[in-house]
């Protein structure tokens, strides 16, 4: 696989696995386009991210729907974005899993190589609000 | 990470203390500027031309309060303590963001989170503001001492303030004495003051059953390469904690630092045995490179006592007294003189003396050179002070 040319050394990271199974992204555009799928490296080009570096090269990408909808309730920024579901197979990257307690079990980050457009293998999806 | 977050508006350079909610970068978070105030921050709202986020000002206590669930993520940034909150713009084109301080009431309801949403995080504490001594030591420019104490059987529950109070007043006395050995003055730490509980943040904060935490701060400030004869002080104690009961290494650093210190350090140790199962202690100073730590379980404490007390031959230092000749007995080589605070010498005369003091006159004014001896006598473990006459000038 080719990476872009701004990831640092070791990134993706040794322990991320082959890209597989169903995962969502909040996204802007329904079709999902290009620019839901930039990482934040890409654009913040002059901040320095430290020992975060890669994971400012990786896409957030959510194994539970229900995350997705509680970040849209918490943070209102993310409120209008649509909810868009993607299934991911060994060709599409490497992607680790990046849970917190701190903001929820379901959480990766995927790394996207220079020849995936990832926004093709996604579509936006209705998810029936929580409670 | 402080490139996820604005660096030149008037909150000031921000770092993260928590991320509690991420999507390709924290969007729901507490983060402090370099003076230690802390902000909640959270993505609001985004258009085509920028992004909108929040920042609310906290106090610890309040931080605590939203991270375990107390208060919910809405009111949160709405109640806030100050009443304002700061809207952030963030340009995706990388232009200097504009920040604005708006009154909490003026902020539209559609761009706070929702009301119901909490953290709910299990931790009451806020771990990364109470273990950062070295950070606070550089900004207060004052060497820092953190001290754990794990209070053992009936005490577990509770520190007891007799007990804490002689810890404390031991340490003080230890640390004096460090700092009158190492420099030829006296109290270069200055005291502990006694608002202690208050102004030096050292606040005695619960670690879970009988373990207590006390973070004293030096009253002296470090000069311009941030040292302090108060840090010397403190890293010879520490050396000495870090010794144990090594014998060897105990004598040969007592000797360097005189009776005073040996006796005052037996204090200190005697003040934590009986009800403390083990101290650790954490120093840390302005300087960068120096600060220290020691650990000290109870049994290591009680076996150092032991030690210190057959040092007898060592526990010894001279000084020089002015006062006034008040008697001198050739017969039995005995002396003594009237310092000029009152306090009387009286002693043996060693035999480099004797000429000077059989010649000396009474009644008249002398510096003279005492050697102080204490002893622990074997049977009743009674602290035994002589005095002998090492010289004798006339003034």
């Amino acid at each position: 696989m080719q990476w872009p040319d701004y990831f640092p050394n070791d990134c993706p990271p040794q322990d991320a696995q082959p890209a597989t199974g169903d995962v969502y992204r909040l996204v802007k555009q329904n079709p999902p386009e290009s620019k839901d799928f930039i990482p934040l490296r890409e654009k913040k080009t002059s901040e320095d991210f430290g020992e975060k570096e890669c994971q400012a090269c990786g896409l957030s990408v959510l194994g539970s729907a229900e995350d997705a909808l509680r970040m849209r309730k918490r943070a209102r920024g993310m409120e209008k974005r649509l909810i868009a579901k993607g299934t991911l197979n060994l060709c599409l990257g490497k992607i680790k899993h990046t849970p917190s307690s701190r903001y929820g079990k379901s959480h990766h980050t995927w790394w996207v190589p220079t020849e995936v457009e990832p926004w093709s293998v996604f579509h936006v999806v209705q998810i029936p609000q929580e409670g | 990470m402080m490139g996820y977050l604005p660096q030149s508006t008037h909150l000031g350079k921000l770092e993260l203390i928590e991320v509690y909610e991420f999507y390709d970068q924290p969007i729901l978070f507490s983060c402090r500027n370099a003076s230690d105030a802390i902000f909640m921050g959270v993505f609001a709202a985004e258009d085509d031309n920028f992004e909108t986020w929040l920042y609310v000002g906290v106090s610890p206590h309040r931080l605590n309060q939203i991270r375990s669930g107390a208060i919910d993520l809405h009111d949160a940034f709405f109640e806030v303590e100050d009443g304002i909150i700061y809207q952030i713009k963030v340009f995706p084109d990388e232009q200097m963001p504009l920040s604005m301080p708006i009154p909490a009431s003026e902020i539209p309801d559609d761009i706070l989170p929702l009301p119901g949403e909490f953290i709910n995080l299990e931790t009451p504490t806020l771990p990364e503001l109470d273990v950062d001594i070295e950070r606070k030591s550089r900004q207060i420019r004052q060497e820092i001492i953190s001290v754990t104490l794990n209070f053992d059987g009936e005490h577990k529950t509770k520190a007891p303030a007799n007990a804490l109070s002689k810890v404390l007043g031991s340490f003080q006395d230890t640390i004096d004495a460090v700092g009158e050995s190492l420099t030829e003055g006296s109290n270069v730490c200055g005291p502990i003051p006694g608002n202690v509980l208050s102004d030096m943040r050292p606040s005695v904060t619960g670690m879970g059953p009988g373990s207590f935490k006390l973070e004293l701060a030096s009253t002296q400030l470090t000069n311009m390469f941030g040292e302090s004869e108060c840090g010397g002080a403190i890293q010879e104690l520490v050396n000495l904690l870090k010794i144990g009961s090594d014998p060897n290494e105990l004598r040969k650093h007592l000797i360097r630092l005189k009776s005073r210190v040996a006796n005052r350090y037996v204090s200190l140790l005697e003040s934590l045995t009986g009800v403390v199962k083990e101290a650790k202690i954490v120093w840390a100073s302005p300087k960068e490179g120096r600060g220290d730590s020691a650990y000290l379980p109870a049994t290591v404490a009680r076996e150092t006592i032991d030690i210190i007390k057959q040092f007898e031959d060592l526990l010894e230092s001279d000084y020089e007294v002015e006062g006034t000749l008040i008697g001198v007995f050739t017969d039995n080589k005995t002396f003594g003189i009237e310092a000029q605070d009152g306090t009387p010498y009286k002693g043996k005369i060693l035999d480099e003396a004797f000429n000077t003091a059989s010649n000396a006159t009474i009644s008249k004014r002398y510096i003279a050179t005492i050697r102080e001896v204490t002893s622990i006598q074997p049977v009743t473990e009674e602290v035994k002070t002589d005095h002998y006459l090492v010289k004798l000038e006339p003034i």
